[in-house]
């Protein structure tokens, strides 16, 4: 049986690695769940679960090749985003499909290049360390969190009528695939920085878990943002501090508190709806 | 301002949707395109929008907006997270860099209570009932006050009372001399004074 350490949680911040930590899910905490909402209306979450995988067959060819990963992930991510809004537009009826064909792809890949990558590093990539993370690590992620929130600022509205109805932003003569591509240059963009800092797991859980809870207790677009990203800052936190303390899998614990929130959430929408009636 | 089709072909892959149709909609008129499945109604209304192209022929259309209500599949909505009030400030605002200020919420809001439905602002779509959800939909393209309006089957899989209400609203829009193409596979769902293109008798 492994053991199990108990450390005083006060004592976390006395630690550079726990502070660093703390800021890159406190980042990732503000802008995931944004994006989330945003492939929820457009009835597209299902593309973050693949184009973090696709960044984590990336992440593999950079470790083999030398290169540093977080780069080639952006690569990978972004050629592959692109090729799925290509199949969504020419062939929208097999969407998923193409989902499911780019994922299956990219986890093949995975397999293979993971065998000449160093496994060490590899898992991390994998499920998320973000005890590990370096300074630059932090430097990079700022910059893309900070760049991704001024565009969703910019583009709110924009973004909210493409969820809505795409064929009447056409008819309103909107630049509708430059918007489109846009939005996925830089959905990709992010989703591969963040699965270098974090891991494919946590990334596709912070994209929709909180979403999914913000979406149950808020009946407003910019409830629903906020209800998502406070879950998921207070998810992660306390998800922080609980792996911290006992020594437990960071990833592993956050993705697991972020399912208590959900759960939090449906009862406390339930109850709610009850006294309503 | 007015919408010219002139030889205008269109085909899905070997699917001759239409040839040669030949047709002419002037300011302030309300146009109603009947006809059959598959005469091609819908895709009029998608090439006077710009959201397809015809395969040739020519199409003139000077009308500077144009307000499109597509048909809608409601299921899709469910996790769209923008509520009432939100989705009709579209009409007002929705290209990139705009933002809403509170006198475009007054408008929104005097918008809602003249449609009758300033009670459901705060509900989403998915909440809604289809004749709700469809006067939600016409808020919003009412309120971006567009020269052209073009409705693609309004009325469908709606209640009758919801009916009447969308057909008091197309009333409205016609003694506005709002200029209008409207599709519908009914004859009774257009108001009086329309004039019917009957896509089954157009040269095909």
């Amino acid at each position: 049986m492994a053991l199990v350490y108990i450390l005083n949680p006060l004592d976390a911040f006395s630690y550079s690695f726990f502070v660093r930590g703390f800021v890159v899910l406190i980042l990732l905490s503000l802008i995931l769940p944004v994006i989330g909402i945003r492939l929820a209306g457009k009835g597209f979450s299902m593309i973050s679960d693949t184009l973090s995988h696709t960044s984590l067959a990336g992440i593999a060819l950079g470790l083999v090749i030398g290169i540093l990963p977080v780069w080639t992930s952006i690569i990978f991510s972004l050629i592959s985003a692109f090729l799925i809004e290509i199949i969504r537009r020419k062939l929208p009826k097999h969407q998923d499909l193409a989902l499911t064909i780019i994922l299956a792809f990219s986890l093949g890949l995975v397999g293979i290049l993971s065998q000449f990558a160093p496994s060490s590093n590899f898992e991390s990539y994998l499920f998320g360390s973000p005890f590990s993370l370096k300074t630059t690590d932090l430097i990079i992620l700022s910059v893309v969190v900070v760049v991704g929130l001024i565009y969703e600022v910019l583009f709110y509205r924009s973004n909210m009528a493409l969820s809505y109805d795409e064929n009447e932003c056409k008819a309103n003569k909107m630049p509708v695939i430059f918007l489109s591509f846009l939005d996925t240059a830089i959905t990709s963009i992010i989703i591969a920085v963040a699965s270098n800092m974090i891991g494919s797991l946590l990334v596709a859980s912070f994209i929709s878990i909180p979403v999914a809870a913000g979406l149950k207790i808020s009946h407003s677009s910019k409830g629903s943002h906020l209800a998502s990203v406070i879950i998921s800052l207070i998810s992660s936190i306390i998800g922080l501090f609980i792996a911290y303390t006992f020594s437990l899998h960071v990833g592993g614990i956050i993705v697991m508190t972020n399912i208590l929130g959900l759960i939090i959430c449906f009862i406390s929408s339930s109850i709610n709806a009850k006294k309503c009636n | 301002m007015k919408i010219e089709f002139k030889n205008v072909n269109f085909n899905y892959d070997n699917d001759v949707v239409f040839s040669n149709l030949n047709l002419e909609i002037k300011e302030g008129e309300f146009v109603g395109l009947v006809g059959n499945n598959g005469t091609g109604k819908s895709t009029i209304i998608k090439l006077i929008a710009g959201i397809v192209k015809a395969k040739s022929g020519e199409i003139f259309n000077d009308f500077h907006s144009v307000g499109y209500l597509s048909q809608v599949n409601i299921n899709k909505r469910n996790s769209f997270s923008a509520n009432v009030r939100e989705i009709v400030s579209l009409g007002l605002k929705k290209k990139p860099f705009s933002f809403m200020t509170k006198k475009d919420y007054q408008k929104v809001d005097d918008i809602l209570h003249k449609m009758g439905i300033y009670e459901l602002r705060n509900k989403r779509l998915d909440e809604l009932s289809g004749g709700q959800q469809e006067k939600v939909r016409f808020a919003e393209v009412i309120l971006s006050n567009p020269d052209l309006i073009l409705l693609d089957e309004p009325t469908t899989g709606i209640d009758e009372v919801s009916k009447q209400e969308i057909k008091n609203i197309l009333k409205s829009l016609l003694k506005e001399k709002k200029t209008i193409v409207m599709v519908s596979h009914m004859q009774e769902d257009f108001p009086e004074g329309c004039r019917f293109i009957d896509l089954d008798k157009e040269e095909k």
